[in-house]
This record gives C-alpha cells, structure tokens and sequence, in this order.
C-alpha cells in the first residue's frame, strides 16, 4: 500500500529529516515548496517524490539520486532537481532495472562534460514536460534503456559533448520537444531513435543507428547531420539547415524535405523523392543517389552546386536543376543519368572529362572542358 | 538487407510487388490509388510518395500477419481499415498517415505494439480488443470519431498531443501516460492514469490511481483506488471510497461520500463542498473563491483544518452534527 506522506513544517506534515529516516519503497513524497537536500550517498527506490508548490521552481531539491539495485520505479513531478556540485544529478548503475520518470520537472545541469542524468544499467526512462538546463542525458555502454520523451525541452548547446549520447542498445522516442544540442550516438550502440515534430540541434550518428524522422527540423547552421557506420535513415517531412552528411555504409531514405547541403562519400547510398537540396549535392567514392522529384539548387556557396567524382553515381527521373549561373562537376568514373523536368534557360554547363559518363535526358546541357 | 522496391505504373506494378513481396522489403508507392482486397501483408513497409498523405491512397482492409507492417505517409480506407491478427507481440507503425474507416481504423486481437505519430484516424479509432498485451505510443495524432480508443486487456499506453472524444478503458488494466491530451470523456476501470497539461473528463475508477498535473477537467470521478490532483482546475470532483489528495487545485464544487479520505491543500473553492458517509476531509491553507460557497455535512463525515480568509468572509455550513466541523481561519455560519 502506498504511504502519502506530507513533508512540510505545516499542522500534520512531517519533517524531511524525519521522512528521510523512514523512507520505504513505495512511498509517495509530497513536498510543500522550499529548499531540500538528499542525504548524500542515499539510494533511492522504488519512490515517488512531487512538489506540491504552483510550479517546478517553487520546490527544489539539491541532489545526487542513485538508483537502487531493487528500484522498480522512481518518480520525480514537479519538481526543480540541482546537483551537488560536480556530479550527476541522477544515477542509475549497472545493477539497476528500474523505471525512471520525470513529469514537469526541471533538471538543471552544470553545463559541462558531468552528464546530469547518466544511465549504466537497464531503464525505462520517461520525460514528459521537462526541461533540463545546461545538462544532458548519457545511455552508457553497459545500459539497455527505452527512452521517451515528450513535450520536453533540453538547452545544451555544447560543441563538445552531445545534449544526448547513447552508447548503449534501446530505443528512443522523443516527441513534440525541443532540444538546443546535438543527440550522438557512438560506434558500440544498438538504437532505434524516433523522433517525431520536434526541433533538434544536430544529428551525430554513427554505429548501428536506425533512425525514424518525421516533420522534424535539424537547426543547427554550421551542420545538421553527419551519420556514418552503419546508420540507416528514414526521413519524411523535415528540414536540415546545415550540412547532410554520409559516410561509410550509411544509408538514408528521405522524402518531402529540404536539406542545405547534401554531401557523401564512401558507400553511403541514398533514395531522394521529393527533396529540394539549396546550396550543393557533393557525391564521393562509390556513393550514389536514387533521385525522384529532387531539385539540385545553387546559392552561390559551392563552386559546383553538383559536384560528382571517383566511382559515385547520381541516377534518378522527374529532376530539377536550379543552377543559378554555376556549374556541375563530373569527374573520374562517376555517372550521371537521370531525366530532368527543368532547369533556368541556358543549358545546363556540366564540367567534364568523360561526356560518356553523362545521360541527360529531357534539357539540354553542355559538357565544358578545362 | 531490406530491398527497395519502387511502385508505379511505368516501373513495378502493385500487383507484382505485392506478389512478389519478401520479408523486410520497403515499397515506396507513387501517388495514386491502390486497391487491398483484404491484404494478408507483415513484415513490410508500405511508402506514400507523395508531397502529402492524402496523394497515396490504399482502398480496402489491411491484414497484419508477420512481426510488424508500417505505414507512412500515405491514405488507407476501408470498414475495418487494418486488422491485426492474434500472435506473438507484432508492431504496428504509422507515420504520417491517416485511416479512414467506416467502423474501426485499427482492430488488434490479442498482443500489440502500436505506434502512431503525427497521423489522423477518421471514422473509427482503435480498438485494442480481447485482451492480450497492448503497447502503444501516440503522438501528435487526432481522432475524429466518438470512440478514439477502446481497449481490453492490459499493457500501458503514452499519449502526447493527441486529440480525441471518448477513450474507453473501462474493461481493461493499463497504465495511461497523458501529456497534452484532449478528451471528452475517458472511461477508466481498474487503470492508472497519470495526466499532464490535458484536459478531460474522468467518468469513473473502480480500482485504479489518477495522478492529474496542470490540466482542466469538467469532472474527476474517482470510486475507489487513490487519487493525487496538482495545480489543476476541476469543475466537478467527486471521491466514493477512495483517498485522495488535491492541492494547488481550483474546484467547483466537491462531493464526498463513502469512506473517502479527503486532504485539500491550498485548494480555490467555488461553490459547494458536500461530504456525507463516513467521507473524512482534511483542510489546509484552503481559500474560498466564492462568498456564497457552502459546506454541508452529513451523517457521520467530518472535516476538520483551516482557511485562509479575509475578515468579512463567512463560511455556510449545513446539516452538520456538533463536533465534526472543526475549521479554523474563516467564520462560520451554522445554518
């Protein structure tokens, strides 16, 4: 039976320093707002603690909760979670198998390496309208973990460390949120990453990711995506500000979006339907591209706004060429045969050694020479 | 690895790729109309094309029988537009998609793992039927119809941005996860729900938790079970035989019967707070949002703790019997 236990200095409430003493899992903590302190090196299980103030903010506790061995679910609602100082604010160890959730908290992290919610063991981790604050979330290697995420909000804008990282094997769902850094996997994952009508700094992928998005936007300027190893991508409905990048064994299909640049190499192999790509399309090696309805455009950034060399192939039927006054490129053994819909006026200038290399069906087009 | 195989007219006819089929293909499907008549398929993933879901359409009933089918961006309409078969825990995905149906969208027999993202289910919603095993996550998903979802058995569905009317509940035990959700009525039996940022009408608990967070209810009804209410606005709460707590709550009016253990802090009353029964009510820092608000207490229930009110405020108290009235902070008036 679950014990509802106000703790306050209020008429009929307890004292935290008395709750904490007779903590026993299944007990529900329900906190008046204020300042708490989690009794250092105190496990937790099986707990549920909420915040009974107007908002997260109103009831704070400084913390470095690790999970029990015998935790089958923790629970934190309404709450504003702080570290000590240099730690995790949350700990599930390798010997844990527990259902973590968090409802309309705040997890303020210490906008460093310190990841503020660092799972080793197996976990259920839940986050529904919560925001965490120059921190981020780790899925080790040694974790096997089912994340979900929904009306969520992650402000880790890091260049070094990932808002995200997973190194383990599970799956992630992250819902209608929003999250300001990058979601990195490593090369010894095993994931499936979801991530539905939510904004999304950048994508670093690599290992064995299987990646679902949808109606989704990748912000970040300088590069949105970047997937190499073993990655398979399936894209619908969303925009990539920055650099698409592939490599290795990659393998994407992407369709009603728009990308700045695209740019692979290796044998990343890609399917494209309707897709508009603004700057430049830059394939290398044995790449290739099986293109449907996808507009290559130039912005002027890129010398050659398709740029296609060593053994990589461009084939595809319905295409659109918006050159705006530069160039493509085709080089070495690379190919081009498509069909194109359309281009601006001119002839399309393709730069290359091999004419052979080339079938342009449907504009005309001239092969330039150095 | 899985083959892509492209569908169209002038490159492979449905017909063929759907003959030919093999485990794990992919089938992008240019925008037209296809016809399903009563498709066995599992183990696939069907493709729309198109710039929108509307261009792509399947006409007929989809058979789920393999270890999962998923479904993107693309129109599927039939009676029961898909029927998943009863066996061992397959996956049901749509992304993008909309049902259409005159009866059910999704009927599941037995086990299920169903997800939904950013889809539109008209007609019928999903009906997760006799018993079994049921997993679902849906998101950014609207059902039109009067039945969004009814379900039996027992497993746990994670609701987020979802807009419904009624979600019946009532003949299974699950554990609900609502975040944004909007409902007209949701029929809980022995399930847990746990809601934030929603707003829904809770017609009844016979066993199961409601945990409630942020969110606007016409009327929360709990029978039996437990109940914790934070920061929320109800119009209409009423506990039977259950212990509950409420604070941060702005409520119009509260019933109390049965054995109910009531304990309201920091709660905005409107209107009435009626307790009858053996129901116990445990007030603190409480405040009346309405002078003319009323208590009334009957048989044996009692209610004792404190307001927080101004000096002219008056509470009306009826029907009580001395000695089970103990509130301080507020004058009262026995009537």
């Amino acid at each position: 039976m679950t014990r509802y236990i106000k703790v306050g200095t209020g008429g009929g409430e307890v004292t935290w320093h008395r709750a904490m003493l007779d903590l026993t899992p299944g007990d529900y903590l329900m906190l008046e707002p204020g300042y708490y302190d989690w009794p250092r090196g105190k496990v937790i299980e099986d707990i549920t603690i909420q915040g009974l103030g107007a908002n997260p903010e109103d009831t704070r506790i400084r913390s470095f909760f690790r999970i029990g061995p015998n935790s089958g679910r923790v629970c934190f609602e309404n709450l504003y979670l702080e570290p000590y100082g240099e730690t995790n604010t949350i700990d599930l160890p390798e010997d844990a198998n527990s259902y973590l959730i968090f409802r309309n908290c705040v997890l303020k992290g210490n906008n460093s390496k310190i990841t503020t919610l660092a799972i080793n063991g197996q976990a259920s981790v839940f986050l529904f309208s919560t925001r965490l604050t120059g921190g981020s979330i780790s899925f080790f290697a040694t974790s096997s973990f089912r994340l979900e995420m929904a009306d969520c909000d992650l402000d880790f804008a890091s260049d070094d460390f990932g808002a995200i990282s997973f190194e383990g094997e599970g799956t992630a769902i992250i819902n209608n949120s929003r999250l300001a850094g990058a979601i990195t996997s490593f090369d010894s994952c095993n994931i499936e990453l979801d991530i539905n009508n939510s904004e999304v700094g950048c994508l670093n992928l690599t290992g064995r990711t299987w990646l679902n998005l949808l109606n989704s936007q990748i912000v970040q300027p300088e590069y949105s995506l970047y997937a190499r190893g073993d990655c398979w991508l399936n894209i619908v409905s969303s925009d990539f500000f920055g650099q698409f990048c592939l490599a290795e064994r990659a393998r994407v299909l992407i369709q009603n979006s728009e990308l700045y640049s695209l740019q692979a190499r290796d044998e990343a192999r890609m399917t494209l339907t309707n897709v508009v790509i603004e700057a430049t399309t830059s394939l290398e090696g044995t790449s290739s591209a099986d293109c449907q309805l996808v507009t290559f455009k130039s912005n002027g950034d890129y010398q050659y706004f398709v740029y296609l060399v060593d053994s990589a192939q461009l084939t595809g039927r319905n295409l659109l060429f918006e050159p705006n006054a530069s160039t493509a490129l085709v080089e070495d053994q690379a190919l081009l045969k498509a069909n194109a819909l359309y281009h601006q006026g001119q002839p399309l200038e393709i730069k290359c050694q091999k004419p052979e290399n080339i079938s342009l069906l449907g504009i005309k087009w001239t092969a330039l020479k150095e | 690895m899985a083959r892509i195989v492209k569908v169209a007219a002038d490159q492979t006819p449905f017909d063929r790729a759907i003959t030919g089929i093999q485990k794990d293909d992919v089938l992008l499907l240019s925008p037209g109309e296809y016809f399903l008549p009563g498709l066995d398929l599992g183990d696939v993933v069907l493709k729309g094309t198109g710039s929108s879901p509307e261009m792509t359409v399947l006409k007929g009933n989809l058979l789920l029988l393999g270890r999962y089918l998923t479904l993107e961006n693309l129109t599927l309409e039939g009676e029961e537009a898909i029927e998943v078969l009863n066996q061992d825990n397959p996956y049901l995905s749509l992304r993008n998609c909309i049902i259409k149906s005159s009866q059910t969208g999704i009927i599941a027999h037995g086990d299920l793992n169903f997800e939904s993202y950013s889809c539109r289910f008209e007609g019928g919603g999903l009906d997760l039927a006799e018993g079994g095993a049921k997993f679902a996550q849906i998101s950014d998903t609207t059902f039109t119809g009067k039945t969004a979802i009814k379900a039996d058995g027992s497993g746990q569905l994670n609701l987020s941005g979802v807009v419904g009317q009624d979600f019946k509940l009532d003949q299974g035990d699950f554990l609900l996860y609502f975040d944004q959700v909007s409902a007209s009525e949701v029929y809980l039996g022995s399930s847990t729900l746990e809601a934030a940022e929603s707003s829904f009408k809770i017609l009844s608990s016979v066993r199961g938790d409601i945990h409630v967070l942020n969110s606007r209810s016409d009327l929360v009804q709990i029978v039996s079970g437990q109940g914790n209410l934070l920061n929320s606005r109800i119009d209409l709460f009423q506990a039977m035989f259950s212990d509950c707590q409420l604070a941060n709550c702005h409520v119009d009016e509260v019933k109390a019967n049965g054995s109910s253990r009531l304990s309201l802090i920091r709660t905005f009353f409107k209107m009435d707070l009626e307790l009858a029964g053996k129901a116990q009510v445990q007030l603190a820092d409480c405040l009346l949002e309405n002078p003319k608000a009323q208590l009334t207490v009957r048989d044996s229930a009692g209610i004792r703790g404190n307001f927080l009110a101004e000096a002219d405020q008056v509470l009306e108290v009826k029907d009580a019997t001395e000695g089970l009235v103990k509130i301080t902070g507020i004058k009262s008036k026995l009537v």
